[in-house]
């Protein structure tokens, strides 16, 4: 406090001069800027701090790579690229602006609004291809698992069970349909000769007759439009259903083999084997044919896996024919070598060598069963997948909001006359974009490199 | 780093604002600050290349990107935030919120970090990645297995 403050309630007259000293030397909007930035970097590195702690506390090798959750590493390093140069042009266009140069830095600001706006962009085609495989942060939206267990298996039976009702309504409505139309326009027809009829009684009876028919007038009007609006429902929807008509029996095809032959597959495996390992080897063959985890692909186990069931369908076989006489057990042991028979049908190995040629196979080992056919969206395992996406949803999602929030600055500011009296303004939104910039640095390798 | 060069720039502050001083800056300065930025942001993609010798140490790569990440920010910090030119009321702001930073991510580490160091068994079943095997639980018979654990626990990227 200055001297002439602290003489202030003594005399009390309101003539005295207060002398302003400033605790900083720097405006009071940049140090105010400065003291949120302070708690910004606090806020931040909490952020961050967690994710890494969280990431080097994983047990080894169950935090998802970069490629198994669909980060990729140049897109992100073109994200650095843009902001570092926004930065570049936020820079530059206070200098500008400090040196009057008006129309200079307003075109700066304007290039540093449209670099943030290409990192939003791109920020948002990312989320978009998490969102796309079925990468959210929580449920119901997510499809990550964190485990192969039995409840995984589960699941990826319910969301082909409900997939798979799905289609058999819409097959049974396309069935159906024409009938139902057919029938609805007869009682359309029938309802409208009676409104007819009615019509012409009520003009010759009596008035409490004619209460009466318009009554009924009344409930045949609605019936009418009931039987209106289910026709035109039925019009829209017929020609939808018999275009896709062949897309829903393949679709349908494949849903109820995969339900058979490798989901049901599994669930037996899990069950009946006698070792647990076994058990769960069969579930965690299941999440690697439904979406391989990048680095871990089991293509060669995968061989073997097939060449094993061919030696056991060869022994089932065997048994179904000295089984001649039980037909139980025969029915049983058929059961299992057909079973095997779809399996390899559908996943034959990798060396396609030793399956029929004509037969094609419906999972490609590659890419998993979810890439191959979007519409399944089964879930998918990710060892921590689920956290993952918390922390990886929350940190950019910070950031962006944080980005948003400097465009709006720029946004303020490029109406203005951007001389050297505007270059205040500038300085504090462009530390405050340097700030932005300074998160992403950090953000950049621990989400995409790491 | 700012702190060596500080000291030489003591006096520009008091009542005069730092910012009203016109050396700093300049095309050139921020020109090859810009350079650097983008070098090393280059530096820390290559240690994701087919390139970089330390594969089989993953520590190394990260502890290389996370120098490199300090570097870059300290360079903003300094050169585009101005820090280097200002007085020194930059240290009450920022060396307290990054030692409290520091501190608030050292104080996961125990609760959070080390998190699985005391897992319940039952706790393991529910965990991300099943239990490891006794070696020999899974022999040859099982060929799905040993690949499948050997890849996860032994992979670096």
């Amino acid at each position: 406090m200055s001297e002439s403050d602290t003489h202030h309630g003594d005399h009390g007259h309101g003539h005295i001069k207060l002398v302003y000293q400033p605790a900083l030397p720097i405006p009071n909007g940049k140090t105010c800027l400065w003291l949120f930035l302070s708690t910004e970097i606090m806020f931040f590195a909490g952020l961050i701090g967690t994710y890494i702690v969280l990431r080097f506390g994983a047990p080894s090798g169950t935090w998802p790579l970069p490629h198994d959750v669909h980060l990729s590493e140049p897109i992100g390093a073109f994200n650095t690229f843009v902001l570092i140069c926004s930065s570049v042009t936020i820079v530059l266009a206070l200098e500008m602006a400090k040196a009057n140069r008006t129309g200079a830095a307003k075109g700066l600001l304007f290039l540093t609004f449209i670099l943030g706006g290409v990192f939003l962009s791109v920020k948002a085609y990312e989320y978009n291809a998490k969102f796309a495989h079925g990468i959210y942060p929580s449920m119901p939206h997510s499809l990550i698992y964190d485990k192969a267990d039995i409840h995984y298996v589960a699941a990826v039976r319910q969301r082909l069970a409900t997939l798979i009702s799905d289609l058999d309504k819409d097959r049974a409505d396309y069935e159906t349909m024409p009938g139902e139309r057919d029938q609805l326009s007869a009682e359309r027809t029938d309802t409208e000769t009676r409104q007819k009829d009615l019509r012409a009684e009520r003009s010759k009876a009596d008035a409490g007759r004619r209460k009466e028919i318009d009554g009924d007038l009344e409930t045949n009007e609605k019936s009418l439009q009931r039987i209106s609006r289910r026709l035109a429902e039925i019009e829209t929807r017929l020609p939808v259903l018999k275009a896709s008509e062949q897309e829903r029996n393949t679709r349908l095809a494949i849903c109820k083999d995969l339900q058979r032959y490798v989901v049901q597959a599994a669930e037996i495996n899990a069950a009946t084997d006698s070792d647990r390992a076994d058990r769960e080897a069969a579930m965690e063959l299941l999440a690697d044919l439904i979406y391989p985890i990048g680095g871990m692909r089991p293509l060669a186990y995968l061989d073997d896996y097939a060449s094993k069931l061919r030696v056991r369908r060869g022994d089932l076989a065997g048994s179904v024919d000295s089984a001649a006489n039980d037909e139980l057990a025969k029915a049983a042991l058929t059961d299992q070598v057909d079973r095997i028979d779809g399996w390899l049908r559908l996943v034959p190995g990798v060396s396609l060598t030793s399956a029929p040629a004509s037969e094609k196979p419906l999972v490609k080992l590659e890419q998993g069963l979810n890439e191959e056919y979007h519409w399944l969206r089964l879930p998918i395992r990710i060892p921590s997948g689920n956290m993952w996406a918390s922390t990886y949803f929350l940190l950019t999602g910070f950031h962006a909001i944080h980005v948003v929030v400097g465009l709006i600055l720029f946004i303020v500011a490029l109406p203005r006359n951007l001389d050297s009296s505007q270059a205040y303004f500038l300085e504090n939104s462009g530390l405050y974009w340097h700030f932005v910039d300074l998160v992403w640095i950090f953000l950049f390798p621990l989400l995409y490199l790491f | 780093m700012a702190e060596h060069q500080s000291s030489q720039h003591l006096g520009h502050g008091g009542s005069d604002s730092a910012h009203g001083h016109a050396g700093h800056g300049g095309l050139a300065k921020y020109g090859i600050v810009f350079g650097c930025l983008c070098l090393l942001t280059g530096a820390s993609f290559f240690t994701y290349s087919e390139l970089w010798p330390f594969k089989s140490t993953p520590a190394v790569g990260w502890a290389f990107m996370m120098a490199v990440s300090c570097t870059k920010a300290m360079l903003v910090i300094c050169f585009f935030m101005h820090l280097l030119w200002e007085a020194n009321w930059k240290y009450v702001l920022t060396i307290p919120a990054s030692v409290m930073s520091i501190f608030l991510c050292l104080a996961l580490v125990g609760d959070i970090g080390m998190r699985t160091r005391y897992y319940a068994e039952e706790r393991w079943l529910h965990s991300s990645e099943p239990r490891r095997r006794e070696p020999g639980h899974h022999g040859a018979n099982h060929p799905q297995e040993p690949e499948h654990a050997k890849d996860r626990s032994g992979q670096s990227k």
